[in-house]
């Protein structure tokens, strides 16, 4: 008996010194170190921002995306998505106050269901995301980062012009290297606008006249865009692409934007974007 | 999936060694053993339904399915557990969508050492530093995969030692390594074993290990990134001690930095402490606790959020309502900081006396209370700032902010053989916007009564009246349910839940809902059909979301 004591004893402490070590204690003053942005090399980066109006810490993601857009500038699109799904209900998408527009768009939930968006916020960086992967606000920082600073395999170009109520949209561009990818390469173009005012639930408070930014409105086309060229580009392949949508009776023109999304349609990973003001 | 073959295939070579160690020997062995196990599909039609919200599924049908086999034979066991989500049904997370054998195990059982291979469910002390289980009803499941070992050298020593990965969906995240120590001063100290006090202390350490990753964030000017410690250590004691009817039990727990999404991706040590004492009798229980809560979330994962990951447990302060409307607004532990107090008390009137009648009558009164943690800032430091200390916070610092406050009084009482009734008064405060991020702050009364009335042999009617009153939130509530039962087979029910005060007059609602169940020794079958109001649901203080839906139910459970 005192034996398997001491053997149980010595198993005890071996087994709990070994836990006890595995444990990193970061000293105070070396918790963060400097970080300064890579050299942007040509690729615009695009965040998708999976929120809600009655998303509470869902105002705090904004922050953190309109912090990279100061940082990043033209080289970031930040786009809202609004989507209602199973998981996300309509507490957390729909409307909070009577008159209030409603966000909600059908394509986000598309997208929403497809990388299995359990709660908001969250978000895709290029949508270089798997489904079920969708990233915590904390990680989108250093996610664009690191797409920021990589090289581009497509270089893509976009103009919108307005006539009448037809938008049309014009993009072009090329690859240089021939590039090995997973699905047929498609052209996604999503009308945005800026500058709705709404009742916005902030820190579990219902606050009128929040402004959200850059909502997903509509996708030409279907949701997961039109194809422009096959699969496995060869170097030098080129892609035009046109397309035009009408004004809807809710939309505000003046407030309206194009971004251009270039994606492979296997893995969905955007490879590069382009974003302009309507008519400019 | 490999992983599932190679078990697979472990089992058959199994078998085959069996067969090379000798047909009749192989057979006598195996005809000792036995087989066991359960299944469980929950399965809905759903049908949509604007007026409550509830969408269109698509897919109509969907269902979650189990299905577990143990084999044991002698000091051997071996077990397999099949799930099926075709899709998962609405309010489980779609992460679980497809079928597999996510958990098995292999196990043995000496005289002094028990070792499992494989997943196992484990916990040590409360909770709070490690507590691997899964519950259904909350599509929880964070079974460790790994080894176990339990060491019991002796009679009311048990040591425990485990390392593994944790169960995430149909994939394994983390790197978790722990040890418990549980020691029971009675059962291994001769003179002790006799008294009638009895007294246990115990000791864990727990550490988990991920992958250090780039998290960047600017503080004005200046951009950062997070120095990440990719070992986390935790660490606690405990003690118990019983005596003439009182006890006294209490936990301590302490967590190395850990900067996670959950609190901010600050460096503040966690810290909780749980006490109860109590005192029973025949006929008379109390039950006091108090719990302190400080940066305790403990996850393999450190981006990941909600009910997901979670290598530890903070058990609930509260009481588990099982009446319908006394559970419209569980609580849910806060991890990142709470103060708790919960009271138990517990008394039955004596059979013959003219309050307690021929069979006598129980009350039971219990209060709660959930508070924030009072939370000052660190000279210097902003607070909550990544990667600061974040603030600094003392046991039992009791905010003004109130989480949860619940209390209530329960009288059962049997009238005769045939007919007895409960009834139950309950007030509630409840901050809806920290529980679920957004809402009131509601305040309610409600009030149950409960009355059954046995008339025939095994033949029961019980009647349940329930009443919410409220002024936030979607109003009053009023429900009523008659349920008819046949033992000890049979039982049909009808149950309407009527939002009688919501503010707006078109959402007074009725939640129509009828269901029936048989029995038959460990079979249950039940089929239900109506409307289920947008929710939430809560074990333990673990929640999660119950989206509204309308539609047709089945539920099969059988062990064997």
């Amino acid at each position: 008996m005192k034996t398997k004591i001491i053997a149980s004893a010595l198993l005890l402490f071996g087994f709990g010194a070994w836990v006890w070590t595995a444990c990193d204690k970061i000293p105070e003053d070396e918790t963060r170190i400097s970080s300064d942005l890579p050299e942007w090399q040509g690729k615009t980066v695009v965040l998708e921002d999976f929120t809600g109006v009655g998303c509470t810490n869902c105002p705090n993601a904004a922050e953190i995306a309109h912090g990279l857009q100061t940082l990043m500038g033209d080289k970031l699109i930040v786009v809202e998505l609004h989507g209602q799904t199973e998981t996300v209900t309509a507490s957390l998408v729909g409307p909070q106050a009577d008159g209030d527009p409603d966000l909600r768009n059908a394509a986000a939930a598309v997208y929403s269901t497809y990388w299995k968006v359990a709660g908001l916020p969250c978000g895709l960086i290029n949508r270089q995301q798997a489904p079920g992967e969708v990233l915590s606000r904390a990680r989108w920082r250093s996610t664009a980062i690191g797409v920021y600073g990589e090289a581009p395999v497509a270089t893509i170009e976009a103009t919108a012009s307005l006539s009448g109520s037809t938008i049309t949209v014009e993009a072009k561009g090329s690859f240089p290297q021939a590039y090995q990818s997973k699905g047929e390469i498609r052209v996604l173009t999503m009308i945005l606008e800026d500058g709705f005012s709404v009742t916005q639930i902030v820190s579990g408070t219902a606050t009128p006249g929040y402004i959200h930014n850059h909502v997903l409105r509509h996708v030409i086309d279907e949701a997961w865009g039109v194809k422009v060229l096959d699969a496995n580009p060869a170097a030098n392949s080129m892609f035009n692409y046109t397309g035009t949508v009408n004004v809807q009776s809710n939309w505000n023109k003046d407030n309206l934007s194009v971004a251009v999304l270039l994606c492979d349609n296997d893995t969905k990973e955007i490879l590069n974007a382009a974003k302009v003001k309507l008519n400019q | 999936m490999k992983k599932t073959i190679s078990a697979v295939l472990a089992g058959l070579l199994f078998a085959a060694a069996g067969t090379a160690y000798g047909q009749s020997k192989f057979e006598e062995v195996m005809s000792k053993g036995v087989l066991s196990g359960n299944i469980q599909i929950d399965a809905q039609i759903y049908q949509k339904d604007s007026a409550i919200g509830a969408q269109d599924v698509p897919e109509k049908f969907r269902s979650n399915s189990y299905a577990y086999l143990q084999y044991t034979n002698g000091r051997f066991s071996m077990g397999a557990r099949f799930e099926g989500y075709f899709k998962p049904m609405l309010g489980y997370d779609a992460r679980y969508d497809g079928a597999g054998i996510p958990y098995y195990f292999a196990r043995f059982s000496g005289n002094m050492i028990d070792v499992t291979a494989g997943n196992f469910y484990e916990q040590f002390g409360s909770g709070m530093l490690l507590r691997a289980y899964q519950d259904w009803n909350i599509g929880l499941d964070n079974s460790i995969f790994g080894a176990r070992a339990i060491v019991t050298p002796t009679a009311g020593i048990t040591i425990k030692g485990v390392v593994g990965t944790q169960r995430h969906f149909w994939e394994k995240q983390g790197l978790i390594r722990g040890i418990d120590a549980d020691l029971s001063f009675n059962d291994f100290i001769k003179p002790m074993r006799d008294w009638e006090t009895r007294i246990r202390i115990g000791g864990s350490f727990v550490s988990k290990y991920q992958e250090s990753e780039n998290i960047d964030f600017t503080v004005g000017e200046n951009n950062y990134r997070l120095n990440l410690p990719q070992n986390v250590g935790a660490a606690g004691g405990r003690l118990s001690l019983e005596s003439h009817g009182f006890t006294f039990s209490g936990e301590y727990d302490w967590k190395a930095n850990d900067p996670t999404a959950e609190n901010g991706y600050i460096y503040k040590n966690g810290q909780a402490l749980l006490l109860n004492a109590g005192y029973s009798m025949r006929g008379f229980g109390i039950l006091l606790s108090a719990k302190s809560v400080d940066n305790m979330g403990f996850r393999s994962d450190r981006g990941e959020e909600g009910n997901y990951g979670m290598i530890n447990y903070m058990p609930a302060l509260t009481r588990q309502h099982t009446y319908s409307v006394a559970s419209f607004y569980p609580y849910a532990c806060q991890p990142n900081g709470e103060v708790g107090f919960q009271a138990d008390i517990y008394y039955k009137i004596k059979r013959g006396t003219a309050l307690g009648g021929k069979y006598g009558t129980d009350i039971k009164l219990n209060a709660s209370v959930a508070t924030a943690l009072n939370e000052k800032p660190v000279d210097g430091e902003t607070m909550h700032e990544m990667g600061t200390q974040g603030y600094k916070a003392g046991l039992f610092a009791v905010s003004d902010s109130i989480y949860f406050v619940d209390a209530n009084i329960e009288i059962a009482h049997k009238f005769n053989k045939h007919f007895k009734a409960t009834l139950m008064y309950m007030y509630q405060q409840y901050n809806q916007a920290v529980v679920e991020g957004h809402g009131d702050f509601i305040k309610a009364h409600i009030v149950v009564g409960d009355f059954t009335y046995m008339f025939l042999k095994k033949h029961a009617l019980r009647l349940e009246v329930q009443y919410m009153n409220t002024k936030q939130d979607d109003g009053d509530w009023l429900m009523g349910t008659l349920e008819y039962t046949f033992a000890p087979q049979w039982f049909v029910s009808v149950a309407d839940l009527w939002n009688v005060g919501n503010p707006d007059p078109a959402k007074r609602l009725h939640y129509y809902y009828v269901s029936a169940a048989y029995v038959h020794d460990a079979l249950r079958i039940a089929l239900s059909y109506g409307r289920i109001r947008e929710g939430i649901m809560c074990a333990g203080g673990v929640c999660r979301t119950l989206p509204a839906s309308n539609g047709l139910m089945l539920t099969i459970t059988s062990t064997f």
